[in-house]
């Protein structure tokens, strides 16, 4: 039997049209945007040796980044792609101690204050907190909510 | 239960799926949408262990079931075994015996995780038994070691602790700090009536593996052991046979046969009884004209072995023929007594003790060295 055949049939796909309803009156996501969003966030799954179940992450990724400031039309594809890399980098570096709504609302807070949406701080920024819970995760409070 | 042909099966595929998913639904938090391959694969092993543990083939749902319901006898047998091990553990201060048995087994009910990853005991079980490790996993391993760590236990409290620690301190004086056994050397023993490696080299080395295993059966069955004791301890013999028949045949079971302390050889040659003068005289007519050497082996005095040996053989040769006869704990003490004599006898004993093995040459050469000078002993 082929475990890892089996384990990847879980895989949940995000659905096109979710995706496109997610369009705001500054940005559009066309069906073309969607379908290269899930494409790729399948891809970093397949990268980070992750695999999603239920609701989509990438949604929530959505949902959350398309009311930045520091986002338009022109940049946002290449933005949520590497908001996904960093994402499941962070899932895996924390050993999924943070829940997926709590750490996309820290990397939104971090993208819109600290970063004021330059991605490449947004790294950075990244690796300090993957630093941080490598330190710190042994101690007890940290805990998912 | 082939369970490659059940993973195998495509109608079982579906089921296996779903069952998947749902563990990992409720190992995963609710507010993470993924989790690690890794970790996927690691709850679809402990799902096909609990299908594993499954004598009859059946619906993926109903096996798993089943599974489960297995995996908690074992874990309540282990339970009970442990109890009733620690109300009447054999004490000794080797450290793996004590860590693997007191905190090791501890942990492992305190760790066990029968709910997700119940194949896994989560300890380091450092004390070997005699019986080498079971091809077994979680709770069933566990069980089975504690059951095997019981019979052991009951064959040890059948001996005085110190007796025990006396007879693995001759061996290697730090075993206390070494992964042993602490039965095995025990058992061995006990199997050949405490005798030395010399005397059982004699007694069984002209047998055949067969002869040989059968009568180191019949000692075990015609013993006063428990049944599960006796099981238990044939099924050790039958993959160990070879290895201690080998041992009497190269005469190195010194490895774990109990050497006698110089005090024990101390006491021991003075009580020896002196042959009759009748018992005598035929033993050296045998020697002098038919060069029967196997009179040697039932004299028990030193004194007669010495005179005998003296008075009838002239040739240095026929002196060392003479001496493979005679057991090492009596060759010992020829050698103690008549150290100093200045004959061919004494010539050959010091010729038979170049030919020994480098450690017990050692040993009884320290024990040489340690008498004074001019010191009858």
């Amino acid at each position: 039997m082929d475990k890892y055949n089996l384990i990847s049939k879980l895989n949940n796909n995000s659905d096109i049209n979710t995706i496109k309803s997610y369009s705001t009156k500054r940005i559009t996501i066309t069906e073309e945007t969607a379908l290269n969003l899930i494409e790729h966030k399948n891809e970093v799954l397949k990268d980070t040796g992750r695999i999603e179940l239920s609701f989509s992450a990438l949604d929530l990724i959505i949902q959350t980044f398309i009311n930045s400031s520091y986002l338009d039309q022109y940049c946002f594809k290449d933005t949520v792609y590497e908001l996904t890399e960093i994402f499941y980098s962070l899932k895996n570096d924390t050993d999924d101690m943070i829940s997926d709504k709590k750490l996309i609302s820290i990397l939104f807070d971090l993208f819109e204050d600290k970063c004021k949406g330059e991605i490449e701080l947004l790294h950075k920024e990244a690796a300090e907190l993957k630093e941080y819970f490598t330190e710190h995760r042994n101690i007890k409070g940290f805990n998912k909510s | 239960m082939n369970i490659e042909k059940v993973l195998n099966n495509p109608d079982n595929k579906e089921e296996l799926l779903i069952l998947l998913k749902n563990r990992i639904k409720k190992f995963k938090n609710r507010y993470d949408s993924s989790i690690p391959v890794s970790k996927a694969e690691a709850l679809l092993e402990s799902i096909i262990y609990i299908l594993s543990l499954n004598d009859e083939e059946s619906s993926i749902t109903k096996m798993y079931e089943n599974g489960l319901i297995i995996n908690d006898y074992y874990l309540k047998e282990s339970y009970k075994i442990y109890e009733r091990l620690l109300n009447d553990m054999f004490i000794n201060d080797n450290r793996y015996y004590l860590s693997t048995l007191n905190d090791g087994i501890k942990a492992f009910f305190i760790l066990y995780n029968r709910y997700f990853f119940p194949e896994n005991y989560h300890i380091t079980v450092d004390y070997p038994l005699m019986i080498t490790r079971f091809n077994l996993k979680g709770a069933h391993f566990i069980k089975n070691y504690l059951f095997c760590a019981e019979t052991e236990n009951i064959f040890l409290n059948r001996f005085l602790g110190e007796d025990v620690h006396r007879l693995l301190f001759n061996n290697d004086e730090n075993y206390e700090d070494m992964p042993i056994n602490l039965c095995e050397t025990v058992f061995i023993n006990w199997l050949f009536d405490f005798k030395s490696s010399s005397e059982i080299t004699e007694i069984y080395k002209e047998m055949t593996e067969e002869q040989f295993k059968a009568n180191l059966h019949n000692k075990i069955n015609s013993s006063v052991l428990t049944l599960r004791e006796k099981i238990y301890f044939n099924h050790y013999l039958e993959s160990n046979i070879y290895k201690i028949h080998e041992m009497i045949r190269l005469n190195t079971l010194d490895t774990v046969i109990y050497h006698e302390t110089e005090e024990k050889i101390d006491i021991e040659f003075y009580d020896y009884e002196r042959l009759l003068d009748f018992e005598y005289e035929n033993r050296l007519d045998r020697l002098r004209y038919d060069k029967d050497y196997a009179v040697l082996k039932d004299i028990d005095s030193i004194f007669d072995l010495a005179d005998l040996l003296m008075e009838a053989i002239d040739d240095i040769n026929e002196m060392l023929k003479a001496l493979n006869f005679i057991n090492e704990d009596k060759f010992i003490g020829l050698l103690l007594y008549f150290r100093n004599y200045d004959s061919l006898f004494t010539e050959a004993l010091y010729l038979r003790l170049e030919d020994l093995e480098e450690t017990k040459r050692n040993k009884i050469q320290k024990m040489l060295d340690n008498i004074k000078d001019g010191q009858d002993y």
